[in-house]
């Protein structure tokens, strides 16, 4: 049917979005309301990030203002040692219940892109029976990469790896890491690219090509946050529905669907609607409860005489609504930006830092003026980060063979809820000073502190940084360091 | 092969050209970068900016063309019509064959129906538990600053 009207209709007409298409791009629009992290290059550190957005949006993104429940569900799990992530669990099961895969079909700034993709011309691969079994592939994703594996490295090693975000999700690779690339002030970001970044975004490249020839590739066969949302799907109050009584069970509905569903509204189903247009009984709805949002052409059995013009009606509302709150949003977030707070200079490659005292764990002080004459490392991380943990024992050793010659000074970032003193206590790192960092980042700001971990700062024996940079260092880059500050 | 064949077939050629030359440019400037390191440049950066903007800038023309088909395609309409044809999966014909033969009756569907209200009230129920739970015990601002301070493994950076 599709085909005939392309023939006929004009290419304006043709790439009008449609109400879904809409909403899509509201919805990625919001999400990433803070449109000034991509001047900046620094992502959003204020409150909002409290909220989960329901789609697939990464928090790494310089302009997201929400966080992403799959990065989220991950980090939650990882950390089950120390606590259990109730708050992220209770707010996907809530998304779930509210509005089931719903999320997928009009909500996801992910499922966008894959759609977008889908409408390049090109041949295509229709579902069957082999994207049927592979749609099954989504929850292996989930219980392998979102949760065994974040499981394993939290419980076992003390580290939190959460597997999908780091080894395939192509989300995080296009809005976090490509999106914090594409900044110049963030040139130094690319010393850390290597055989992760390489592997990523080959991985993102295959999604996107299997895109572009099979609909919604990664929502239905990878996506794990579809896994979970497809198991809420029934359960869901926003749902398509069907009229039993009208339904001759002639089976269009699920033919003509490019997703691999069995019966609208099951755990594959999007609730994109577009079966609406194939059901010639107009047995199809999309209902949030007993309310129709989208009746079908013919309307719906249970509506009334003034149903048609109340449903027109309360659409004009919700669309006003939803404007006004993104204007507010875009304002909000990107003029009144009160999160951020402002860094003091000083702390380029050439400069002196200035002088700051912080408290240590262990009781004494750090006088940054007492380490003149020595080569001094500040190293900024987290318990919470991998990379930051793994490096600090190659501080360790360096401080250890040079022990009067190197000050090392490992500073946590001031937002934690773990007991940092218990995690060191068996860690066996006592050439490094421990300190956190107080409420207001003394030393974050001071050092010009990222809000991309792990960070390293080295001064020369006359204070002067000879180093600043985010990321990973290795033993060799840690001599060579130590090397040319002795110089 | 009429026009319309031909234009979906240069456009897939294109995309499938375009994600092996970016893939292959990727790897390429992975692996000299690390022949780099080895040749006793420890400290040498694998990617640089420039080293990306010659390499993406280098298949541009692929792009450019992919870009071009894909307008003139949308332009005059083709798309593979093959996609908008339904799937006569036979196990779907079937199963909606025994459903018309087991049609359920309005006894059954009330059942069904308030087996599902139950079932939302207990998610509910559990879920606010939950959120509770997670305010409660901290783990709500483990999430925000989880969010906050990122670490650069976690987005593929390394």
């Amino acid at each position: 049917m599709d085909s005939q009207n392309s023939a006929k209709t004009s290419w304006r007409e043709r790439c009008r979005p449609g109400k879904r298409r809409l909403i899509q791009l509201y919805s990625a629009v919001l999400y990433n309301a803070y449109a000034k992290g991509f001047i900046k290059g620094e992502i959003y550190t204020g409150n909002t990030k409290l909220m989960c957005v329901p789609g697939l949006n990464c928090h790494s993104c310089p302009a997201a203002i929400g966080t992403c429940p799959l990065g989220s569900l991950q980090n939650a799990v990882a950390s089950s040692g120390n606590r259990a992530g109730f708050y992220v669990f209770g707010i996907i099961m809530l998304w779930g219940l509210m509005l089931g895969r719903t999320i997928c079909g009009w909500l996801c700034p992910f499922g966008l892109v894959q759609e977008l993709l889908h409408k390049i011309p090109t041949h295509k691969i229709k579902k069957s029976k082999v994207t049927r079994i592979l749609s099954y592939l989504k929850y292996v994703f989930l219980v392998a990469f979102a949760i065994a594996v974040p499981l394993w490295f939290g419980l076992k090693h003390g580290k939190v790896v959460p597997g999908f975000c780091k080894y395939i999700c192509p989300a995080g690779t296009l809005e976090g890491a490509v999106g914090l690339l594409s900044n110049p002030d963030n040139v130094g970001f690319f010393k850390m690219l290597g055989l992760l970044f390489t592997s990523k975004f080959v991985v993102m490249l295959i999604i996107g090509l299997a895109c572009v020839f099979c609909y919604r590739s990664f929502c239905r066969f990878i996506c794990p946050l579809g896994a979970i949302y497809g198991m809420f799907n029934k359960l869901a109050v926003i749902g398509a529905r069907v009229d039993a009584d009208r339904c001759t069970h002639c089976g269009a509905c699920v033919m003509n669907c490019k997703m691999d569903v069995r019966h609208i509204g099951d755990h594959e189903c999007i609730n994109c609607a577009k079966c609406m247009d194939v059901c010639r009984q107009d047995a199809i709805s999309l209902k949030a409860g007993k309310i129709t949002l989208i009746a079908p052409s013919g309307g719906c059995a249970d509506d009334k005489p003034d149903s048609a013009a109340k449903r027109a009606k309360g659409k004009r509302i919700a669309w006003t609504v939803a404007l006004v709150v993104l204007a507010l949003a875009l304002l909000w977030y990107n003029i009144p930006d009160k999160s951020h707070s402002s860094a003091n200079g000083g702390y380029a490659v050439g400069d002196e830092l200035s002088d700051f005292t912080i408290e240590c764990l262990d009781g004494e002080s750090f006088h940054l003026g007492d380490t003149r004459g020595k080569v001094t490392f500040i190293n900024l991380w987290a318990t919470y980060c991998g990379p930051c943990v793994e490096e600090l024992p190659h501080f360790n050793e360096l401080a250890g063979e040079h022990k009067d010659d190197v000050a090392v000074l490992a500073v946590h970032s001031s937002m934690s809820k773990d007991d940092i003193p218990a995690y060191l206590a068996d860690k066996g790192w006592d050439n490094i000073q421990f300190a956190l960092d107080t409420k207001d980042d003394l030393v974050w700001n001071i050092v010009g502190g990222s809000s991309t971990m792990p960070q390293t700062i080295v001064l020369d024996r006359d204070g002067r940084v000879i180093y600043n940079q985010v990321g990973s260092v290795t033993p060799d880059l840690l001599a060579q360091l130590y090397e040319q500050a002795s110089d | 092969m009429d026009r319309k064949k031909l234009i979906l077939s240069i456009q897939s050629a294109l995309c499938v050209l375009w994600v092996v030359l970016m893939a292959a440019a990727a790897i390429h400037i992975y692996r000299d970068g690390l022949a780099y390191q080895a040749q006793g440049h420890p400290d040498a950066w694998i990617f640089t900016r420039e080293k990306v903007t010659a390499a993406f800038g280098r298949y541009l023309p692929v792009l450019l063309l992919a870009v071009l088909t894909n307008i003139v395609g949308v332009v005059i309409g083709v798309r593979d019509e093959n996609q908008d044809k339904p799937v006569a999966d036979p196990d779907t014909i079937a199963l909606y064959k025994k459903e018309r033969e087991n049609r359920r009756d309005a006894a059954e569907e009330a059942a069904r129906k308030q087996r599902l209200r139950i079932a939302r009230i207990a998610v509910l129920i559990v879920a606010v538990i939950f959120v509770i739970a997670g305010i409660i015990n901290g783990s709500m601002e483990d999430m925000l600053i989880r969010a906050v301070n990122i670490c650069t493994e976690c987005v593929g950076l390394g």
